[in-house]
């Protein structure tokens, strides 16, 4: 763009010049000033003293910045100029000399022309046009040129549209006469060089007050004075400046002088846009001031003129800010250059009017797209874009020099950059690029767009070329870097006969060159041939690449910088390349996201610019990387990272320090992958921990071996580091030179370094062939407790000319979870069944010492005497002072009391109360114990009365002689289950006291003889009668030993009832074994006495029953050791217990009268014929006198004598027994089977009809049918 | 008139799955590779507004012929299609203009097929997607191209983008 005259392309802004506050002139104004053709310009001239000091500096200042002239972003309208339009402001001193309105006429001319002719049309005059039109000989487009960007400056640095005089207004009453009638003189002079002049410039003038209104009052009125006299519009060409304002009041008059002149200047360019239309209205083309030469040269055509005022016009309107009337005119305009009778039509590309032409069709679209941005048309200005391209293109094709050349390329570029630099200024609001705004928070940034979307010209939906999306510059510039590359192309093309200055060629070919190569503004081939492409080329994607920065888009941008680093390497600047390249290679998205193919393109660019630029640590960085298999390998290069740097090393000596390349893992591709496992997830301070360190290679299967110096195992949660070096053993003696890799096991040594980290070495063959993968496999012997987790790994390379460290972080995945394991046929791995394997919980050393109760019982029984032998195995490696400390708990947590039975001499015990509570702990002082010693001792209590469970806890704590201070503990306990072996009920039945009744009739003496004969009892009771009951007490082992018992004893715990009670044990069996299960007997008799007989209230007995038992001795043997420990069982459980067993109560009933049967042998009986005694024992316990009548039924099972019915009559207090003889009669024919016997008695209470049940005695059963008499067991007795 | 020039298929970690060429032999893959990457950075510049729609429109256009249109799974796995604007001359007859322009819909059954197509792999028992991404191939150290094998979908995906002309309403 830059190509293009400064005026043709930039956006016009109304000209404002500033008289009086000093000379601030732009450059451009002044430039422009110069080149304009001499001439008698008007000449503004003012004796007045220049406004100077601090006030007037910075109204100026003010003055300028609220014009938009400090700012350089000229194009689109600030927000912050409240409705300013921006303005061109330019500073003059006093004097001020305006371009001439018309041309000087020709010098042949002797008419005396004034220069303040009014009329054009003059008659007698020549007619005399303005120095720059096409008519006036001295311009430089006389006689057939359209336009010239002078026309341009003229209207932009030299004819303002308002003339902006500043003058001090002094208050001095005595001077104010003499001055205001300066400054009306002043003011009429500049309004009538003005109007003399023939420009329409309108004037203005700023007053700057010493003095305010208030501190004199007269002002005003010299004010209106001076108003009348110069008929100056208060309103608009007058202002006052009261004096004492403050910065911020400056610089709001400052603006309101401007908001109140724009419309003035909006007026004075609409003024030059009538002219200009009635113009061309005209149809006629005016007269030249000198006709040309006939023949020789032709005059404008009508389009030309036609195209000239359009132009005009649009300026015009630009100066007016009207962009979209601008954009009418310059499409009209364009269009009549590009028409079928245009220019183009009728110039020969040899011209240079073609060029002049081309140039402004150029300015023209430059300007049309830059009306369709500046109304947000996006999609138009693109469309535009391209039409204007493909019209240029058939011209050219048509009329001009083609398109195949250079200069096509060249326009092309220039053409894209256009756009670019088009979009860029205008800021379409879409594609403006994120800034970073102080206070506008980054996170709600707009969406950043690439492309702008469609505007609401266009329906929603409708198709349309992607590319008319206007892009952001980005692109634009990326497109123009490709038009360049191409202009490069065919620049290389240039034949050699072409490449020579034109004055050392013929003329022939000189001219044949003009006919080929487009030149428009573009170099001749000569020197294109020599023009620096690849400069322009990385300029521009340069700044395409920091569009695509600037909008986030890292990829493209990426890409646009490789390939710019590519163009320094096609000139073989190759540091420049390397400056490039290398934060690309850094920061490139490509490879973590495994596009190889563009990594592999990055890379390798940046090998070769480092090898040619001998930059030997991104030489190894990329050789690195390059290694790595993922990328594309080229056949070309020999891939051996160690020689990688021999070709730049060749030259140097040998005296430098070798450099160190420090790569890592997340930053760059490797080859080499380390991962690292413990074989457990769980260790021991001491023991080994085994760990395999796996480092494979994925390098290119031709690569040369790359043999590791050592590799470092950093871990967290230790202090401690693994390395591993490689001890240069020869490596196809141990590994072979097969593919197959085998597991090497390192003994590692701890080294303490300088630093006083702790190291662990070891040595190791490290020679990595391409493929294969090394496995070390090393044990850990770690010194205290911790977590451990293996994290980073370091790959260190010494080869002769630099080192590299590899430095990757260990991460546990899927794959690298695997163990290796050397079987017969190679390595094989397995699955790792671990959260994860990088990491190692280290526990506290674990104690060796074994505590065991070698004589526990699985059983325990409630009031036993244990005695519990507690043994101590000391399997550490080494002596250990050992104590141990024991207590035995019971289910509620409370101590049980015991005694320590201490076999041994060594061992002491001593009691410790600790801190005075009733709790005491048992120690027991072992002493030292060598390695496997056994030492025992044994603790004995009594189990408690009531089941319950135990629990006997060791605490052993020991101090190895090898490290005295750590105390090692170990704690044991075993629960003991105490349970009831025994458990017991009774049966009861009745039985008749062989005791005389109390007789009334009987004397005391005979009592007396009875009482002595049968017990002492107490004289109190003789009057009582005792009763009789045979209790049947059952009792049941529930233990899972045998039993032996030795007695068993019937109590009674309480009575309920004043009662006496006997008891007495009948048929007692001695010691009797009681297997698991198994049921035992015991019969006591159990006699009643009462106090007196009249006593007939039911009593109570609670029964007990003491079991005193012991354990068996076990029946067989099972070896020497079983008898021992049964004999040294045997000192305490053998020992009888006594077991109480409560038995439910036994209820005495009322006395009352009642009929026992009891059935004996009758002994003389033959066997075969067996005959049965009877005895109905009828008691009358009451105090009546009762009569009983008895019947006995016959039965067909036996024969019986005795009284078939009779009565019987009791006294009070008396019992009777009435027998029968009973002989069985049924007997079976086979077997002698008798069936039991069912007598039948019946006794009724005569008194009271009351029939009494027969209660079984002695011999008697009794079942739901009543009483019988099991006569088999009878025949057994 | 607008012809597919490449299928782009890119993995939730912004790893190239798949790239087919329409012609193969007439364009350059590293190219085109460029310009796959490239959009990614539209992809992530327009995922924090986008809302569920899957179909992500026109990404960018690098100049009058190349225009790039993508869309994204609900598993992070983005399609891109690049559109030759001048890929094809327009059959005799057509009332398609060669000149006629794109509108984003009319991609839209080109991935829906493409995606029917990616389904249609992830069906397969034989088919790991984790064993595509670069990241877990990392990890595992696992050498080798993290790219769809199938022969199946790269004969879909084949035949989507010979098909697929503007305006077709389905493939």
């Amino acid at each position: 763009m830059d190509d293009y005259p400064d005026s043709y392309i930039t956006h016009n802004y109304p000209l404002i010049v500033l008289s009086g506050l000093g000379e601030r002139l732009g450059d451009k104004g002044q430039d422009a000033t110069h080149r304009l053709p001499h001439g008698d310009g008007a000449t503004i001239q003012s004796d007045l003293p220049l406004v100077t000091g601090e006030r007037a500096d910075a109204f100026l200042y003010d003055l300028m910045a609220a014009s938009g002239n400090l700012k350089s972003d000229a194009g689109k309208v600030d927000s912050n100029r409240a409705g300013l339009t921006g303005f061109q402001l330019e500073a003059v001193g006093r004097k001020y000399t305006l371009p001439p309105r018309k041309a000087a006429p020709p010098p042949t001319s002797p008419t005396m022309s004034p220069h303040n002719s009014q009329s054009i049309n003059h008659p007698t005059s020549r007619a005399l046009h303005s120095p720059l039109s096409p008519l006036s000989p001295a311009s430089p487009i006389y006689p057939d040129g359209i336009m010239t960007p002078l026309w341009l400056e003229k209207h932009q640095y030299n004819v303002p549209a308002v003339f902006v005089s500043v003058v001090t207004f002094s208050s001095d009453p005595s001077r104010d006469s003499l001055n205001d009638n300066q400054l009306k003189n002043e003011i009429n002079n500049a309004k009538n060089v003005l109007s003399r002049s023939g420009h329409r410039t309108r004037y203005a003038i700023i007053l700057m007050s010493e003095k305010t209104i208030l501190e004199a009052p007269e002002i005003e009125e010299r004010l209106a004075i001076i108003r009348r006299a110069t008929g100056l519009d208060p309103k608009t060409c007058l202002f006052f400046l009261p004096p004492n304002t403050s910065r911020v009041e400056l610089s709001a008059f400052s603006t309101s002088i401007l908001s109140t002149l724009q419309p003035v200047c909006v007026e004075y360019y609409r003024d030059l846009t009538k002219h200009a239309r009635r113009k061309k209205g005209r149809g006629a083309v005016p007269p030249p001031t000198a006709p040309p030469t006939k023949g020789t040269s032709q005059t404008l055509s009508a389009q030309g003129w036609s195209a000239r005022y359009d132009f005009k016009g649009g300026i015009f309107a630009e100066f007016r800010q009207e962009m979209e009337a601008a954009g009418r005119n310059y499409t009209q305009a364009l269009e009549t250059l590009l028409g079928s009778d245009g220019i183009f039509e009728s110039t020969h590309s040899w011209s240079g009017r073609w060029d002049e032409a081309r140039l402004l069709a150029d300015a023209l679209a430059l300007r049309i797209i830059r009306c369709f941005l500046w109304n947000s048309q996006t999609t138009s200005a693109v469309q535009f874009w391209i039409k204007y391209r493909d019209s240029v293109r058939s011209v050219l094709d048509r009329r001009g020099k083609g398109t195949a050349t250079y200069g096509w390329q060249v326009w092309m570029a220039r053409w894209a950059n256009v756009m670019a630099e088009t979009t860029k200024a205008s800021r379409v609001q879409s594609l403006s690029a994120p800034r970073s705004r102080p206070g506008v928070d980054a996170n709600v940034t707009q969406e950043v767009m690439v492309f702008a979307p469609a505007e609401k010209l266009f329906p929603v939906g409708e198709r349309l070329p992607p590319w008319h999306l206007l892009a952001h510059p980005g692109y634009w510039l990326w497109l123009s870097a490709r038009h360049t590359t191409n202009r490069r192309k065919l620049a290389e093309e240039i034949p050699e006969e072409d490449r020579t200055p034109p004055g050392q060629s013929p003329a022939t070919k000189v001219a044949n060159r003009s006919q080929t190569y487009d030149y428009y503004l573009c170099p001749e081939p000569h020197l294109e041939f020599s023009v620096d492409h690849g400069a322009k080329v990385r300029e521009v994607l340069n700044e395409s690449s920091n569009e695509f920065v600037a909008r986030g888009q890292h990829r493209f941008a990426s890409r646009l910088e490789l390939d710019r680093a590519k163009e320094f390497m096609r000139v073989k600047k190759y540091p420049q390349a390397l400056e490039v390249l290398q934060p690309v290679w850094q920061s490139m998205a490509w490879r973590a996201e495994g596009w190889w193919r563009l990594a592999f393109e990055v890379i390798w660019a940046l090998y070769e610019c480092a090898i040619a630029s001998k930059n030997v640590i991104l030489t190894v960085a990329a050789s690195w990387e390059l290694l790595c298999s993922v990328f594309p390998s080229k056949r070309s290069h020999t891939y051996d990272l160690a020689r990688c740097v021999d070709t730049i090393q060749s030259g140097a000596d040998g005296t430098q320090e070798n450099p160190v390349v420090s790569l890592q893992g997340e930053n760059v591709c490797s080859f080499v992958s380390v991962s690292f496992n413990f074989a457990n997830a769980e260790g021991h301070v001491g023991e080994p921990a085994l760990t395999q360190c796996i480092i494979s290679s994925s390098a290119h299967k031709h690569s040369s071996p790359v043999t590791l110096s050592s590799i470092t195992i950093q871990f967290e949660g230790s202090l401690e580091q693994m390395r591993i070096n490689h001890h240069g053993l020869s490596a196809s003696s141990s590994r072979g030179n097969s593919e197959e890799s085998h597991v090497q096991h390192v003994t590692l040594t701890s080294e303490i370094q300088r630093n006083s980290a702790h190291i662990l070495s070891g040595s190791a063959d490290l020679t990595l062939l391409p493929e294969q993968i090394i496995i070390l496999e090393c044990p850990i012997v770690y010194r205290e407790a911790a977590n451990v987790r293996a994290v980073r790994a370091t790959v260190s390379i010494d080869a002769s000319v630099f080192g590299l460290n590899y430095s990757t972080p260990i991460v546990s995945g899927e794959s690298s979870e695997d163990w290796y394991i050397e079987s017969g046929n190679g390595v094989t791995k397995r699955h790792l069944p671990l959260d994860d394997p990088t990491a190692i919980t280290i526990f506290p050393k674990p104690p060796k010492m074994e505590i065991a109760f070698p004589s526990i019982s699985s059983q325990y029984y409630i009031g036993e005497a244990i005695l519990m032998e507690i043994e101590l195995i000391n399997n550490e490696e080494e002596e250990a002072n050992v104590e141990a400390k024991l207590v035995i708990l019971d289910a509620l947590g409370q101590e049980l009391s015991c005694d320590l039975v201490l076999s041994s001499v060594a061992i002491k015990a001593t009691e410790q109360a600790s801190d005075g509570v009733v709790e005491s702990e048992k120690v027991v002082q072992i002493g030292q114990m060598n390695p496997l010693q056994r030492q025992t001792f044994a603790v004995s209590f009594t189990a408690p009365t009531e089941p319950t469970s135990l629990s006997v806890q060791i605490a052993s704590t020991y101090f190895l002689t090898s490290d005295p201070e750590t105390p090692v503990s170990k704690n044991f306990s075993a629960s003991l289950e105490v349970s009831n072996p025994l458990e017991a009920d009774y049966q009861v039945s009745t039985h008749i006291h062989p005791e005389p009744w109390p007789d009334f009739f009987s004397l005391e003496k005979s009592i007396e003889q009875v009482s002595s004969d049968t017990s002492s009892l107490p004289p109190e009771l003789d009057s009582g009668i005792a009763r009789a009951w045979l209790i049947s007490a059952r009792v049941t082992s529930s233990a899972s030993d045998d039993l032996v018992m030795n007695d068993v004893a019937l109590y009674c715990t309480k009575t309920y009832n004043p009662a006496l009670y006997t008891i007495m044990a009948r048929k007692q069996s001695h010691s009797s074994r009681l297997v698991p299960a198994q049921q035992h007997t015991y019969e006591f008799e159990l006699v009643v006495r009462t106090v007196d007989p009249e006593e007939r209230h039911p009593a109570t007995l609670d029964l007990g029953l003491d079991v005193i038992w012991r354990r068996a001795e076990p029946d067989n043997g099972v070896g020497i050791v079983a008898d021992h420990e049964a004999s040294s069982n045997s000192k305490t459980t053998k020992m009888p217990v006594t077991t109480s067993l409560l038995l439910s109560p036994f209820i005495i009933t009322t006395p009352e009268p009642r009929v026992v049967c009891t059935a004996s042998r009758f002994g003389d009986a033959p066997k075969d014929h067996p005959v049965i005694l009877l005895s109905y024992t009828i008691e009358n316990p009451t105090m009546h006198f009762l009569t009983f009548s008895m019947a006995m039924d016959a039965s067909e099972d036996f024969a019986f004598s005795g009284s078939k019915s009779t009565n019987l009559n009791l006294v009070p207090l008396s019992r009777h027994t009435v027998q029968y003889q009973i002989m069985p009669v049924t007997m079976k024919e086979d077997g002698l089977q008798y069936t039991a016997l069912r007598p039948d008695l019946k006794i009724t209470d005569v008194y009271f009809g009351q029939a009494l049940k027969v209660v079984p005695g002695e011999g008697v059963s009794m079942d739901k049918e009543g009483i019988f008499v099991d006569f088999s067991g009878s025949a057994d007795a | 008139m607008p012809s597919v020039a490449c299928v782009g298929v890119i993995g939730k970690h912004n790893n190239p799955l798949h790239i087919s060429l329409f012609p193969p032999e007439g364009r350059d893959e590293l190219e085109f590779s460029f310009l796959l990457s490239s959009c990614l950075d539209i992809f992530e510049m327009r995922m924090p507004h986008k809302t569920a729609d899957s179909d992500f429109g026109l990404l960018q256009a690098v100049d009058e012929r190349l225009a790039m249109y993508g869309w994204l799974t609900n598993t992070g796995v983005k399609f891109v299609i690049v559109v030759d604007m001048f890929g094809r001359t327009a059959p005799e007859g057509s009332k398609m203009n060669a000149a006629l322009g794109l509108r984003d819909a009319d991609l839209k059954p080109a991935f829906r097929a493409l995606q029917t197509a990616y389904i249609g792999l992830l069906r397969n028992p034989f088919y790991n997607p984790d064993e595509h991404s670069p990241r877990i191939a990392n990890a595992q150290q696992r050498i080798g191209s993290t790219q769809i094998t199938s022969r199946r979908f790269i004969q879909e995906v084949q035949r989507i983008g010979n098909a697929w002309t503007p305006g077709i309403a389905s493939i």
